[in-house]
């Protein structure tokens, strides 16, 4: 009796299993970017606002890298709770900002009297300054449904370096300030939308509308001083 | 003879060799999606990245022009700025430079939008270094910087 050939295995499908791997790990790979602070430098058209004492929370750092807050010594990550009482804290409190109120309405009505502003002085700096921000705060409200309250347009971290102070500690300054801010964006961000700031993709439309709005409430205003000696 | 000869003797199968090209290229199509290009890095100062909490992704695909402010190797205290490719000895150099940058449309296309300047400074360095560098890119109108760091965990 012949015996047969084992036939030859199929490898036919080989190559299909090569493609699932494939595709898994392409799906499953994530990039790693580089890690970077961004910053934009004032502009010589940027305008200037006058600061009023109380609409200001000033940073310093001296040339042995300590830090005040307000004038008081105090300690780096004291600047984190500083920058949350800035921005968070009971309407009236004295030495902080007081609020301005933003709802559908008052947005409307502001940027109807810009418009009219607008036409009679076309090249007016801070109008045009002024429209762009209350367009952005209507788009919020829209996205929240509802108004907030927020710091004034002149409201702002003010950062005084030495020349002698060290990048290490501006960096760890700015951190310490991004730091605090996220945190309120992130709480802010779970009790209006349910999921936390960092998981909001701004390449998606819905996303970038909520981030808008977040910000908007929080927004970033960090300003550095010059050229001053601190103490 | 016996009678449990083996007979005529079985052949092995080849083993197909069909399939080969498809695991050599599902390797490379993953290894070319996973690479991350090194950071351009300097090799003409000793730089120690300042490590930070929040940072965000440097966006893709921009045109930039990169500062780095270090230590020169072998020497205490002499922090220098390279611009690109070389070592400056005036800081108007760096005006000139990104002006004649400028130029090219590629980079004019983009100017107020996707083009940043990278640095990469030391922990070390004194803020009047930085400044000085800041105050040149002011003059030549780039206003975007981006401070390259690591990320702490």
């Amino acid at each position: 009796m012949a015996r047969r050939d084992t036939p030859e295995i199929n490898a036919g499908s080989m190559a299909d299993i090569a493609f699932l791997l494939l595709i898994f790990f392409l799906i499953t790979t994530t990039m790693n970017l580089p890690q970077v602070h961004e910053e934009r430098l004032p502009q010589k058209s940027d305008v200037e606002f006058l600061l009023n004492e109380r609409n200001v929370l000033q940073i310093m750092a001296n040339k042995n890298d300590k830090i005040g807050i307000e004038g008081e010594f105090a300690d780096i990550s004291d600047i984190q709770n500083a920058v949350k009482k800035f921005y968070q804290h009971k309407d009236g409190t004295p030495n902080q900002p007081s609020y301005i109120e933003v709802t559908r309405k008052i947005c409307e009505d502001t940027l109807e009297s810009l418009e009219n502003a607008l036409n009679v002085y076309p090249d007016a700096p801070l109008f045009k300054i002024e429209q762009d921000a209350w367009k952005k705060r209507l788009d919020a409200c829209i996205a929240f449904g509802g108004g907030f309250q927020t710091l004034p347009n002149n409201a702002t971290v003010s950062i005084q370096l030495d020349n002698s102070t060290t990048y290490v500690t501006y960096m760890s300054v700015l951190d310490q300030i991004m730091q605090g801010l996220n945190s309120l964006r992130d709480s802010l961000c779970k009790d209006k939308f349910g999921v936390s700031f960092e998981k909001l993709n701004d390449k998606v439309e819905i996303d970038k509308q909520k981030i808008s709005a977040i910000r908007q409430v929080y927004p970033k205003k960090i300003m550095k001083e010059k050229n001053r000696s601190v103490q | 003879m016996s009678k449990f000869s083996k007979g005529k003797k079985r052949k092995d199968p080849a083993i197909s060799t069909a399939a080969l090209p498809d695991i050599v290229f599902m390797l490379l199509f993953f290894f070319m999606v996973t690479t991350v290009f090194k950071e351009k890095e300097s090799k003409k100062l000793e730089i120690d990245k300042v490590a930070i909490k929040e940072t965000i992704d440097l966006e893709k695909n921009i045109k930039a022009s990169y500062f780095w402010i270090g230590k020169v190797p072998g020497k205490v205290d002499d922090f220098r700025v390279q611009l690109d490719d070389d070592l400056i000895n005036d800081y108007s150099e760096i005006k000139d430079y990104l002006i004649e940058l400028r130029k090219n449309p590629e980079y004019s296309q983009v100017w107020g939008s996707r083009f940043f300047n990278v640095f990469k400074v030391d922990k070390k360095t004194e803020m009047r270094i930085v400044r000085k560098v800041h105050d040149e890119l002011k003059e030549a109108e780039a206003f975007k910087v981006v401070y390259s760091v690591n990320r702490e965990k």
